[in-house]
Formats: structure tokens, sequence, C-alpha cells
């Protein structure tokens, strides 16, 4: 290093490092929406990386193909055993259905929390520095993808979408630690749903950790979590995974409990991108105060429970 | 033509670090290693070796933006390590440019100062809280591994690159 730090460099390294650290605050701040030169860059490298993912998932398919191949016949068991489960479940969803509309016709609910629609997305790129866990996908504004919408594989809820730009945007996986990365749950038993929050991964134990159960919900391995829909973007019943050990908080007043995630959340090709249909809540809550015109309506939005989604 | 080959090649490997190297490598096979590709980092070194340490800087900061704008949301940390890191293995000796040792020394060198300055930075941030031994063990040592091998398939054809780069310059000079 013939040419190290003499004065001239010194002062260099010092305005790089207080442009360093001016550029860290000024993104760390909750950003409402990337800056254009993000976005062009995002979506320009977007279409370089959509040429060159889409062969390698193929490649990479291929591959997976054949090991599927090998245990075909083992597979194939399982699955006709399954079948028969299959058929009368079907029915039993068919009747299920058909009831739940006409109890909706009784009492005028158009909109319920599970109504979302779904967008397809290719996979083009993941960040390779595995310090965030985020994935990028080929649908962006133009597309209708929104900031904080859910996204899913076939399995699974996966994350949420982060930022966006005109053609491209970036999920924020459920395994990203960041302390902002949570998700409005529930876990269905068999008395009352009991609601609860995905909050962050759990890097030991390989699973995500629901906390805030309350210490008498009747929680415990092998039940299933799903979204509730209660955070204000996600629609109702998306799978998120099933629970593995419930232990008490480090207080004792709640539960935590770790989630086995149902979706994989490498080797991910496709997914799709949900957004709600429904807008509000419930929307009783919003059409009863007509009546009493005095009152303001009630809504419910996101930072009455605390901006979680 | 020649002149656009660096970027190029740069662009090239930015867009296999996230790609393809995430496909075929995917991070579930290793179950106590984090294998980060910094493909585009050793590149950078050989151009600070080759082409001097203000080229080195211009090209590192420039991937390091691009990185920061594609692949994380936070922006400065890529630009900032990826420059720096650039600057202090400008070894522009000639001695090290004809050596392949020197230069894979340097390569690891520069792995460790980029690595755990990106490290310190999240640490700083709070975007990690791994302690500075598993950081080692899981991320660093890894990455040696992993780097250090692509490194020795990349020397060759970028001292070429360089050579004909240098020759290119020579022709124009006259």
């Amino acid at each position: 290093m013939p040419h190290f730090f003499s004065n001239k460099r010194l002062i260099i390294l010092m305005v790089s490092i207080i442009v360093l650290v001016a550029l860290i605050g000024f993104s760390m701040r909750d950003r409402e929406a990337a800056t254009w030169p993000e976005r062009f860059i995002r979506d320009t490298v977007g279409v370089a990386q959509s040429v060159f993912s889409q062969p390698a998932h193929f490649a990479a398919g291929f591959f997976g193909d054949i090991r599927d191949l090998l245990n075909v016949y083992e597979e194939n068991k399982q699955l006709k055993a399954q079948l028969d489960e299959y058929a009368s479940l079907s029915a039993e969803l068919d009747s299920v259905k058909q009831e739940n509309e006409t109890l909706k016709e009784m009492i005028d609910a158009e909109e319920s929390l599970t109504d979302y629609v779904m967008r397809t997305a290719l996979v083009i790129h993941r960040a390779p520095d595995q310090w965030t866990e985020t994935i990028g996908i080929n649908k962006g504004e133009n597309d209708g993808v929104k900031k904080d919408m859910a996204v899913v594989t076939a399995e699974g809820l996966i994350g949420k979408v982060e930022t966006t730009s005109a053609f491209t945007s970036t999920v924020q996986l459920l395994s990203d630690g960041n302390r902002s990365n949570r998700v409005s749950a529930m876990v269905s038993t068999e008395e009352d749903p009991v609601y609860a929050f995905i909050e962050g991964w759990d890097e030991e134990r390989e699973g995500l950790m629901l906390r805030k159960i309350e210490s008498h919900a009747d929680i415990e391995a092998g039940q299933k979590v799903i979204t509730s829909g209660l955070g204000g973007v996600f629609p109702r019943g998306l799978s998120i995974g099933e629970i593995v050990e419930v232990e008490a908080d480090e207080y004792g007043l709640t539960y935590n409990a770790l989630v086995k995630p149902s979706a994989d959340f490498y080797n991910i090709e496709q997914v799709n991108v949900i957004e709600r249909t429904s807008e509000t809540l419930d929307q009783t809550l919003t059409e009863e105060p007509e009546e009493e015109e005095e009152e303001e309506p009630v809504e419910l939005n996101e930072e009455d429970i605390g901006g979680v989604s | 033509m020649i002149r656009f080959a660096l970027p190029f090649i740069l662009f090239l490997l930015f867009l296999l670090e996230g790609t393809w190297f995430q496909v075929f490598v995917s991070p579930s096979l290793f179950e106590n290693a984090v294998l980060v590709p910094r493909f585009t980092l050793i590149a950078i070194v050989l151009t600070a070796i080759f082409r001097g340490p203000l080229t080195g800087v211009i090209v590192g900061a420039a991937t390091g933006l691009l990185y920061d704008f594609v692949y994380t949301d936070l922006l400065g940390i890529y630009m900032f390590s990826l420059g720096f890191t650039a600057y202090i293995s400008s070894f522009t000796y000639h001695a090290v440019r004809v050596s392949y040792a020197w230069q894979v020394i340097i390569i690891l060198g520069a792995i460790f100062v980029f690595e755990w300055m990106t490290y310190g930075l999240y640490y700083v941030i709070g975007y990690t809280e791994i302690i500075f031994e598993e950081f080692f063990i899981m991320r660093l040592v890894p990455s040696w591994i992993l780097n250090g091998v692509v490194a020795l398939f990349l020397l060759y054809p970028f001292r070429t690159l360089f050579h004909r780069l240098e020759e290119y310059e020579e022709l124009q000079k006259r």
C-alpha cells in the first residue's frame, strides 16, 4: 500500500464515511416507496435477471424431476391411499361451501376477510448475502402489486411485498430477521380461534416464532396456524404452518410457540401475490352507524391494532 | 469493444450471484454454513490490482451501489465496503501482477475485510445479532473456501483480459 492514507486521502475517507452514515440514515427510515433511481435500476436489472433465472429454474426443475422419478412408486402408493380420503373430503367441502353461501345470504354479508385475488409471479432473484431474506419477483406496480400484500406458494404463506417498482417487487420472507416483520396469525383450536403474532425466525431450531399467545389459550403441538386477516392487508385463512413446541415467554405472562412453516422458503420458483378484496376489518362496523348520523363511523384501521399486517 | 468487456463481465457476475447461484446452490443444503458468493468482489480486487486504485474504487463503488439498489433496502453499505476494499487491496506492484499466489492471498484478505465490514455495519444497525465467533465460523470460513476456489478459476481469464486492455491502450496512444 504505497499510497495509503495521505492527508488528502484521509479527507476523502472522512467524507465518504459521512456520506455512508447519511445514506444509511436516509434508508433506515420507514420509507413509503423507493426513490426513482432505485426503481429504475431495479426494473432494468430485473429484465436481465428474468432472462437469467428462467433457464436456471428450468434446469433445476429438470434435475428435480429426475430425482422425483426415482421415488415415483412409493409416492404413488401413498397418493392412492390419500385419494379415498380426498373424495370424502371434497364432498364435505361442497356441502360446507353451500351452507356457507346460504348463511352469508342470510346475514347479507357480501364480502369476507377470506376473499382475495391472486397474481402469479416468477422469482427472479434472491438476495445473495443472507443478512436479509428477500426475493425479487417479476410483477410490479404495473400489474397491481402493492406494498404489504401477502405472498404465498402452493404450500402456504412465505412473506409480504416489501418494496415495489414498475415491473418488479421485493418480497420479505417470513424468515427475515427484521423487527418490523410481523404477521397477525391465529391458531385454529377446537374452541375459539386463538390470535397471536408471527414474529421472527428461530435460527437454532429452524422455525417461525409465534408470540403473544394468551396464557389461558388451549395450544398444543400439531395445531395449524393460519393468517387471521386482522392486520389489514392479508386475507384470512392463508396457511402458515404447524405448531411444534409451546413454551412460556421470558416474563411468564404469555406463551410462545415454535411453528414449522408449511412452505419451503428455499427453492422457490413461482409465487402468488394476494390482494385482499375486502377493504375494512368488518363490514358491519362501518355500516351500522349510518342510522345515527351524529356518530363518526367506527373504522378499524392498521394503527388501531399496531400496524401489523 | 474490449473497453466494455470489464463492465459487462462484472454485471454478468453480479447477476450470477443473485440468480444462478441461488437456484443451483440452495441455502438449505448446508446447515451450519452460510455460503455467500462474492464473485464481483474478486473481479473488483483484480481490477484494483491491474488497473490502479482509482479505477478500482470507481468500479467497486458503482457495483456496490447496484448491489444496494437491487438486493438490499439499505443504501450505502455495499457501496462503501466495496469501494474501501478495492482501495486497500490495490497493490499495483509488478511482483503482484505476475504472481497468482499473491493475487489469491490479496483476494482472501479482501474477502475478510469486506465480510467483516458488512457484518460490522449490519451489527451496528441492528439487522443481525450473531456474535463474531459465529460469524467467523458460519460465514467467513465458508466464504473463503467458496470464493477462493472461484477465484482460482477467474485469475487466468482476468489476467488475459487486462493484458488485452493494456495492448489496446498502447495501440490507441500511437
